[in-house]
């Protein structure tokens, strides 16, 4: 029997978890999913950030996502948690973590938490749509809070999907050509461009295709 | 020129509904953004294919900070955009623009063009068009900027010298800096003379070449009968640019991080530059002789401050056969002991086929996974392997391998050309016993079943510079059915033939790229054809086609057979003989013909000058890190 790879060694479970609030604007509201987690990791070891990593051949970061918003749509609001090998003074995480970021990336919060505090505690998204501009807007509002279901089919990669919009939908205005509303997040996940398909469905014609802005989670 | 504004807004509202768009914003770290009027020369620097492909390009990345830390110039990036983004931006007259500042590129001085493969040529016809700058050089106006091609296409840039203005063959490093403070006297004079002006100065230096001061004739039965100046001053070959010591020119430093995901994401420290292993088909290795390596202590700064600044988790340690370094076993081990324990991997692209390149690449998976060795034996036959000079016996192959497999490794992959010179089907077929054997020895030596072998091979095209620049090319049909007889003899071995595996590259594009390397300006008219009727992407197999580059052949009078399938008479002059490389044309013959008899000739950095006329043509010599260190070359 020939010699085999060595195994690797094993890795301590992180000392510490931070809960991270970035944003993603202006060019940056371009990057998928992997696009920013490839690009963060990278952030993390230029900024010397003192991460956990995972035990195995191929270590991963000690890192997790929740509610990512989609490629092309702007965010205030993203939430990364983050386990770390060793305390650290969050000031200068998030200031050395800054220093290190591509444009229209920034850590706007960074505070101590639970592993997985992230996927329990943050049940609502604020989005923002804009311009929001057209003809028949509030009359569709109006049509959509004065019903308890309403489907809509979003076209997607994988085909076309149904999915009932309004028990998502917990707030919803139109002011000075912006949408702003309130998401709880489910399965399947709503999303706010869903939204304006169910607007549109119920009579409300728009004169340019808007901008997706997340504000808030909570 | 006054300051151009950002495409950005009219940009921003289009990228929604194009695919991977972070390709297209630029922002990424280590980007380089200046302000228009603090500096006087402005560049472009490109890579005709998408971001994916030319990001990563190392020779882009080097001049890319050359040029910038000049407080005088600023260089910005623009990569070809896909269809989807093309046709949405000429449906809004939105021209090509760059990634750091959305400027339009034709507000630019100088755009410069990384080729390095024949492919490619359609996309910079798009690139320029989209931009909005003439496609050829002389309908450019002093406004328009200098179109400047640079990388391994340039051993012969004549099918696409119509469109160039400037050429420069070799290392870019000395060069674009020369040529800079040629543009930025020129601009100051309020570019006096006009745009000829500038490019006879520059042609004047015989160090960069003006296509359209050479005029071309040919003869009778269509071979080119001479190239020459048809300006004063202009000298007859214009020549290469060759960088001697590496070490105080330690680029990249803190080379761009893609947002966008590429085909290589590593921090690469070139370990050397040049090779003269002497392998026959190898137009790289014959274009940038001499041997210059970096000294281990410049490559070990390099790969740590690359890393710092990067953030990148991998090192690749980068050359055309990095194996040869003479200092790579203390590299690899002391690098090795350096990343023990991070999350750092260290990679090592070689060719070699012995057991020295086995203890390097388990020194450098330390820490991780023994999955798969590549050697490249390129032949099937020691006389075909005596041919190409790939001097590899099939016996150093098994027992290279067999130590592989004693030291936990599980798989090999083998790399072949079809094709070469004086190939015959056997010497192609001859592949399966080899790989049947190296299964076998696998087997043996490690005592289990799961040993793999991957063949791949992929059909050879004679490049100018090298050797086989005489050569006719194989026809592709005839490297395809040799190719599927490869494949079939290897499922018929019933003992050895389900741990194999044969991929195979479509020999269709080699022949198109056969015709670009060899071919001379009659060719650019069907290269513009070609891009009329939509060919674009040429690299790429969904978008590449065949058909349209033969119809376009056939209605521009090109006989594509004359241009690859032919074999050329010593006396015939070749479209790029007037250039300069520094290789004596009649030692290069006659090592074609000793190729042709199977008789090898050894490496000069161990065994002695072979008079191939590099050196002594540029003031040069192998540069080798070991002996600089120690003049007596012992260890």
């Amino acid at each position: 029997m020939a010699k085999n790879s060595p195994q690797p060694e094993r890795r301590e479970p992180p000392e510490m978890w931070v809960r991270i609030r970035y944003t993603k604007t202006g060019p940056a509201r371009f990057s998928s999913h992997r696009d920013f987690s490839r690009a963060f990791e990278r952030v993390l070891r230029r900024a010397q950030i003192p991460v956990a990593y995972s035990s195995g051949f191929s270590p991963r970061v000690r890192i997790s996502f929740a509610n990512v918003a989609s490629t092309g749509a702007a965010s205030y609001a993203e939430y990364v948690e983050l386990g770390l090998a060793e305390p650290m003074n969050l000031d200068i995480l998030k200031a050395s973590i800054n220093v290190a970021m591509p444009v229209g990336m920034e850590v706007v919060t960074a505070e101590a938490t639970k592993r997985g505090a992230i996927q329990t505690e943050l049940q609502h998204s604020i989005w923002e749509a804009q311009p929001f501009i057209g003809t028949g807007i509030d009359e569709a509002v109006a049509g959509l809070l004065a019903v308890d279901s309403y489907e809509v089919t979003r076209d997607g990669a994988k085909g076309a999907k149904q999915l009932d919009v309004r028990p998502a939908v917990t707030a919803i205005e139109v002011q000075q050509g912006v949408l702003r509303v309130t998401l709880k997040h489910a399965q399947p996940l709503v999303r706010p461009a869903d939204v304006v398909l169910a607007l549109v469905g119920l009579g409300a014609s728009l004169t340019v295709e808007p901008l997706y802005t997340r504000m808030e989670q909570f | 020129m006054s300051e151009p504004k950002s495409l950005y807004p009219e940009l921003e509202p289009l990228l929604l509904s194009v695919s991977k768009p972070i390709q297209y914003v630029g922002g990424e770290p280590n980007s380089t953004t200046k302000a228009w009027n603090d500096t006087q020369v402005h560049w472009v620097l490109s890579y005709p294919d998408a971001y994916e492909i030319g990001q990563p390009n190392q020779g882009l990345a080097i001049l890319y900070e050359v040029l910038n830390e000049q407080d005088w110039c600023l260089a910005e990036r623009s990569f070809a955009v896909w269809p989807d983004l093309g046709t949405l931006l000429r449906a809004h007259s939105i021209p090509q623009f760059t990634l750091e500042t959305h400027r339009p590129v034709g507000a630019f001085d100088v755009w410069g063009f990384s080729l390095s493969t024949e492919l490619g040529y359609t996309n910079m016809l798009e690139m320029i068009d989209l931009a909005g700058v003439p496609i050829y050089s002389a309908q450019r106006g002093d406004d328009d900027p200098f179109i400047v091609a640079g990388g391994h296409c340039c051993a012969n840039p004549e099918p696409v010298a119509d469109f160039l203005d400037i050429v420069i063959m070799g290392d870019g490093e000395q060069a674009v800096v020369t040529l800079s403070t040629l543009v930025r006297d020129w601009l100051a004079s309020g570019k006096a003379g006009g745009r000829d002006a500038l490019l006879l100065k520059a042609a004047a230096t015989g160090e960069f070449y003006v296509p359209r001061f050479f005029t071309v004739s040919y003869d009778a039965d269509g071979r080119v009968e001479s190239v020459i100046p048809n300006r004063p001053g202009i000298p007859e070959r214009p020549s290469r640019w060759v960088l001697s010591n590496l070490d105080a020119w330690p680029y990249p430093k803190k080379p761009v991080v893609p947002l966008a995901e590429t085909v290589h994401e590593r921090y690469s420290v070139e370990v050397f530059r040049g090779c003269t292993r002497g392998c026959r088909f190898c137009q790289a290795g014959f274009i940038t002789r001499p041997v210059r390596e970096r000294s281990k202590a410049v490559i070990e700064a390099m790969a740590a401050t690359g890393l710092a600044s990067t953030g990148f988790d991998e090192i690749g340690l980068l050359s055309l056969s990095s194996a040869d370094h003479s200092q790579i076993g203390e590299i690899a081990h002391e690098m090795a002991d350096c990343y023990a324990g991070s999350s750092v991997s260290l990679s090592l692209p070689s060719t070699r086929v012995d057991a020295f390149n086995i203890d390097l690449a388990t020194e450098l998976a330390r820490n991780g996974r023994r999955t798969g060795l590549t050697f490249a034996p390129e032949g099937g036959t020691e006389r075909m392997r005596a041919v190409i000079n790939k001097n590899v016996s099939e016996e150093d192959l098994i027992a290279t391998v067999t130590t592989a497999f004693s030291q936990g490794w599980r798989a090999v992959k083998l790399y072949f050309m079809c094709g070469l010179p004086t190939e015959t089907d056997e010497d192609v077929t001859a592949i399966a016993a080899m790989a049947h054997n190296v299964i076998k020895a696998g087997r043996t030596e490690s005592g289990r079943r799961d040993i793999g072998c991957t063949i791949s091979i992929g059909a050879f095209v004679p490049k100018p510079m090298t050797s086989f620049q005489w050569a006719a090319q194989c026809p592709p049909e005839v490297s395809l059915r040799r190719m599927r007889a490869l494949k079939d003899t290897v499922r018929a071995d019933r003992e050895c033939g389900r741990g194999i595996t044969v991929r195979y590259a479509d020999p269709e594009p080699s022949l198109i790229e056969g015709l670009l390397a060899r071919g001379d300006r009659r060719l650019s008219g069907l290269i513009e054809k070609v891009w009329r009727s939509g060919g674009v992407f040429d690299g790429w197999r969904e978008y590449f086609s065949l058909e349209r580059w033969m119809d376009a052949a056939a209605a521009s009078g090109v006989e594509v057979g004359w241009y690859t399938c032919r074999e050329r008479e010593q006396d015939e002059v070749l479209p790029w003989d007037h250039l300069d490389f520094g290789l004596e044309r009649e030692w290069l013959y006659n090592d074609y013909t000793d190729g042709l008899g199977a008789s090898s000739l050894p490496d000069c950095r161990w065994s002695g000058c072979n008079l191939c006329g590099v050196c002594p043509a540029f003031s040069v010599a192998n540069e080798l890190a070991a002996s600089k260190e120690n003049p007596n070359g012992k260890e």
